[in-house]
């Protein structure tokens, strides 16, 4: 009986669909968020490998010596930038660093000034924040005796300070330490047996990403919801349960096979998602020394258990699946007990809310703490309940979270479990009921009595095809981007913009002066160094000379590739008439579609388009309403028309958000400066006409955009028309439209 | 009124009809015959929902491909499908269909209650038809198809699923149309149309074996007995062969 209830399930194929595609997008969320993150995931691999065949002592050397260099070259930089801006605060600035870090400038200078200096990470400012995290990490672990001898300690003052309040003649606590004096030594017990651990140092990166994979837990819900409807409801609403009910195999046993494939079916679709998560970063990240202590671990270092790493990982992942399964019975038993799919869905969603009050409203040292942990939400949270040691006051007596939880979560699947096998055996009503709508509704509806046709198109598209919950997720997904960009400029591009913004219009006569004149300062400072040089090599000054004059010098030169932009652009200007200094990096974003930034976000517009519009002309011939609406005037002469009008205006609005995103991240980021300015202005916009403004081509380009835009509205619907079925039209425009940007975008 | 003359269709090797030739004037029509026996083709060719491969639909005389405009705007249809739309109320999906029919704004509340109400689904229309039953789904292909005052209705096996109370009701109101329509009932269950129909066509193998009124094809074919023995007796070789196998 479990085998053909497990089969149900994994028979369905819209279910396995379903699964594959929240796998996909879990992955997919989880590559968007290493995008955003500052240290590239590259990075923590390279370093691993670096380490691997080092000892204790030289790693610690290594990562010493790594934090120093970083630390020099980054305050060489810092000085430099400095020195550009040339006022009187910067030099004051600038003496205070050099006393402080005396002699780092001259020890990392040269380095700087050759470059090639970065290792892990593709810019300096990312190199830092890598070395600093890298440097943290160790520091902890290498404190780790300290922090063990200071938890001793805690418990031996607060034993200390009992003693003296019983010697005070506190009678209620006499003969009975206070639960802070136990909990604090049962602490100490905890941890004592932890000094001696053998610690080995690397950066562990894996065990913290698999265990902050927060789109994994809301996807896991949703799975568990689906499951959950697809094991019992959809039986339900066939009136299934009332025939099985009836068969000799007996309730009970039925309702025990269905709760054993619940369980093997949440523990699958869990193993699956984290599974999934664990192997995408072992493979980006490397696999972890998983023989290590957890203790080496700088994230896990309060974990107070003897495990290694890979036992931290199994009793991770056991803590969630059973937090998994209690949650899974939960809905179960509602889906037993109720007569409407509504009471699972408001209750599992009612359940996680009061559990996200209770975690974040009652705090872990509160009086009612156990309230922070008795809850749903806290008992996903596996982390908190692995790593943060805590005893909660049960009775005078400490107890650990970890305990307490555990118990608490197999007590309530216990209960769960048996009462929705009671609820099924005795209860005889297994059928469903509609929700109706209120009575004010009900009327709202009668009187939206129209015959425009666009409207019963645009509820069929929206409500009936599922596409007003894409466009939704699309537009989510659009102000998610606006409001999480952050610009990154490299220095010399900073420089670039500032002299551009010097220079902004047209070329007139001092600007050529100015810039001919400073076009012969980096001449002159050029030859300066040079002869600064020969002069050290002919011996007339010393070695410390030559640096303090370079050093003046080479804060100049900083701007040097600026400058070379910039005259690239004069030279440009005097070869093309009309044309003016304005900064482009904004419009090249903006008109950047195949940029890779870009191209994913297109790339999604036109799967969401796909998904969208491969029903509208499929589904009624699917359905079989195509005949009944053919066999009407309008049906068969107007309706594809119109439904080509709406489907145009909802792709509209889609590409709308998409240029509202575009455009934020270019003005922002960039600017969009000059927009009067003429198109030949901008490199690469030589071939249109001098008269053209640079706002007409960025209207020209949003109108042409559009338009494709339009086209592809069009070629879908007749393409899924043609193809007849809407999964195969699905497949097929995913096939012709999608796989070659995506190979594009991986292959740039 | 409405000629049918030499239809053929195939499907592939498959000869659905074969020469077909009808004339139907106001008045309700039985189309009777097994699976597979041609009904829904016709019907299907009737309303210009299939292309024949010979032969012509004339509509008053007038081609219903060339006159394509006006034929629709006297054509209802009940298709035997139930793929209805379940988030549509029963009033959106009428007066969807109402507004593809293009009957007017003015008309259009109306025509839905009058509809709803020959088929005894007034108190269902403001619900979501996903809570509708297979029955009620019938009827509401039914009451769309009568909605706009069309002269011809072409239904395919409208009492499908329909309780004996419903069955009569549609039965006495499809009589009360045909008055002035021509309404052309497919269907398999003879009691549908024996007492109503005005004339019985009986459809087998893609061919018409007989076209008359009900009491006429039994004295002819089973004397004293019903149109369900005349059907069993036209079909029996159908009937031995299918036992046999």
């Amino acid at each position: 009986m479990i085998i053909s209830e497990l089969r149900k399930l994994w028979k369905k194929k819209s279910f396995l669909t379903l699964l594959a595609f929240l796998l996909a997008c879990n992955v997919g969320l989880q590559i968007l968020q290493d995008r955003r993150e500052v240290i590239p995931t590259n990075a923590y691999r390279a370093f691993d490998k670096t380490l691997k065949s080092m000892s204790e002592q030289e790693k610690e050397d290594y990562i010493q010596g790594y934090y120093e260099r970083v630390k020099g070259l980054c305050l060489v930089e810092q000085v430099q930038n400095m020195q550009a801006a040339k006022s009187e605060q910067s030099t004051r600035l600038i003496k205070q660093l050099l006393s402080e870090n005396k002699g780092v400038y001259q020890n990392y200078y040269e380095e700087w000034k050759e470059g090639g200096y970065l290792i892990y990470c593709t810019t300096l400012d990312e190199e830092e924040v890598f070395a600093e995290e890298i440097y943290q990490r160790f520091q902890k672990l290498k404190k780790y005796d300290n922090y063990l001898d200071e938890i001793c300690q805690r418990a031996q003052t607060q034993s200390d300070i009992s003693i003296f309040a019983n010697a005070d003649g506190d009678s209620n606590t006499k003969g009975k330490p206070s639960f802070a004096v136990a909990s604090a030594n049962k602490t100490a017990m905890q941890y004592e047996g932890l000094k001696e651990r053998k610690l080995t140092f690397y950066s562990y990166e894996w065990v913290n990403r698999i265990q902050h994979t927060g789109m994994a837990e809301i996807v896991l819900l949703l799975l568990l919801f689906v499951v959950v409807w697809q094991m019992f409801y959809e039986e339900k609403k066939k009136g299934l349960f009332l025939i099985m009910r009836t068969m000799p195999a007996g309730r009970l046993k039925l309702c025990t096979a269905k709760i054993a494939a619940l369980f093997f079916n949440t523990t699958l679709v869990s193993l699956l998602l984290y599974g999934s998560v664990a192997l995408y970063y072992m493979l980006r990240l490397g696999k972890p020394d998983f023989g290590a202590s957890i203790q080496s671990v700088a994230a896990c270092q309060s974990c107070p258990y003897l495990i290694t790493v890979g036992q931290y990982v199994m009793l991770f992942v056991c803590v969630r699946i059973l937090a998994v399964l209690a949650f899974a019975m939960l809905l179960f038993l509602v889906e037993v007990l109720a007569r409407h799919i509504f009471w699972m869905f408001l209750t599992g969603i009612g359940v996680i809310i009061i559990g996200v009050l209770l975690y974040y409203l009652i705090s872990p040292a509160a009086k009612g703490n156990i309230m922070h942990y008795s809850n749903v939400f806290s008992w996903f949270l596996a982390k908190d309940l692995l790593v943060d040691y805590r005893n909660l006051n049960i009775m005078g007596n400490p107890i650990d979270t970890m305990s307490i939880v555990l118990v608490e979560m197999v007590v309530f699947i216990g209960i769960m479990a048996v009462t929705a096998a009671f609820a099924f055996c005795r209860k005889r009503n297994h059928t469903i009921y509609r929700l109706s709508r209120p009575s004010f509704l009900k009327r709202a509806a009668k009187q939206n009595v129209h015959t425009k046709l666009w409207r019963y198109e645009l509820t069929k598209v929206l409500v009936i095809y599922r596409g007003g919950i894409l466009i939704f997720i699309f537009l989510l997904l659009m102000v998610f981007q606006m409001i999480t960009f952050h610009p990154y400029q490299t220095p010399n591009e900073l420089r670039y913009r500032w002299q551009m913004q010097e220079y902004k219009g047209s070329l007139t006569r001092e600007k050529q002066m100015k810039l001919l004149k400073q076009k012969k300062e980096f001449e002159n400072i050029q030859k300066a160094i040079r002869e600064t040089k020969i002069r050290r090599i002919k011996g007339e000054i010393s070695k410390e000379e030559e640096e303090s004059q370079r050093m003046m010098y080479e804060s100049r030169l900083a701007f040097l590739p600026a400058f070379q932009r910039l005259y690239e652009r004069y030279n440009y200007i005097l070869k093309h008439p009309g044309a003016q200094f304005v900064y482009e990096e904004g419009y090249h974003r903006l008109f950047g579609i195949m940029d890779n930034g870009h191209c994913t976000l297109f790339l999604l517009l036109n799967v969401v388009m796909i998904v969208m519009l491969a029903p509208i002309l499929t589904a009624d011939a699917d359905r079989g309403m195509n005949l009944l609406l053919c066999s009407t005037k309008r049906g068969r002469e107007e309706r594809e028309d119109i439904c080509f009008y709406v489907s145009g205006g909802l792709v509209t609005i889609m590409y709308l958000f998409f240029l509202m995103n575009i455009f934020y991240q270019a003005i922002s980021g960039y600017g969009l400066p000059r927009c009067f300015a003429p198109i030949t202005s901008l490199a690469g916009y030589e071939q249109f006409p001098s008269w053209l403004p640079i706002i007409v081509v960025v209207f020209g380009y949003v109108v042409l955009q559009w338009f494709f835009l339009m086209v592809l509205t069009a070629f879908l619907l007749w393409f899924s028309k043609k193809i007849g079925n809407m999964l195969h039209a699905i497949v097929w425009e995913m096939i012709i439209f999608v796989i070659p940007g995506v190979v594009y975008s991986v292959l740039r | 009124m409405l000629e049918i003359i030499k239809l053929t269709k195939s499907y592939g090797t498959k000869v659905a009809l074969k020469g077909v030739s009808l004339n139907l004037t106001p008045g309700l029509y039985g189309l009777l015959g097994p699976n597979g026996a041609g009904k829904s083709t016709l019907l299907q060719l009737i309303t210009d929902n299939l292309v024949p491969d010979s032969g012509r639909v004339l509509w008053n005389g007038r081609n219903i491909i060339k006159a394509n405009r006006k034929y629709r705007k006297c054509l209802g249809y009940a298709p035997q499908q139930q793929g209805l739309y379940d988030t549509f109320t029963g009033q959106q999906f009428l007066a969807y269909m109402g507004t593809l029919k293009e009957i007017p704004q003015k008309e259009l509340e109306e025509q839905i209650e009058w509809a709803a109400q020959c088929v005894n689904l007034t108190k269902e229309l403001p619900l979501k038809i996903r809570g509708y039953s297979g029955g009620m789904k019938q009827r509401l292909l039914v009451a769309q198809a009568i909605m706009g005052n069309p002269k011809l209705i072409v239904l395919d096996e409208p009492t499908a699923g329909l309780d004996p109370k419903e069955r009569v009701r549609l039965r006495q109101v499809l009589k009360e149309l045909s008055k002035e329509k021509i309404i052309l009932v497919a269907t398999h269950v003879v009691s549908d149309v024996e007492s109503v129909a005005k004339e019985i066509i009986i459809v087998k193998e893609g061919t018409i074996v007989a076209v008359d009124k009900a009491e006429n094809l039994v004295e002819t074919y089973a004397p004293g007995k019903s149109l369900e023995e005349v059907y069993m007796q036209l079909f029996s070789q159908e009937y031995v062969t299918e036992d046999r196998r």
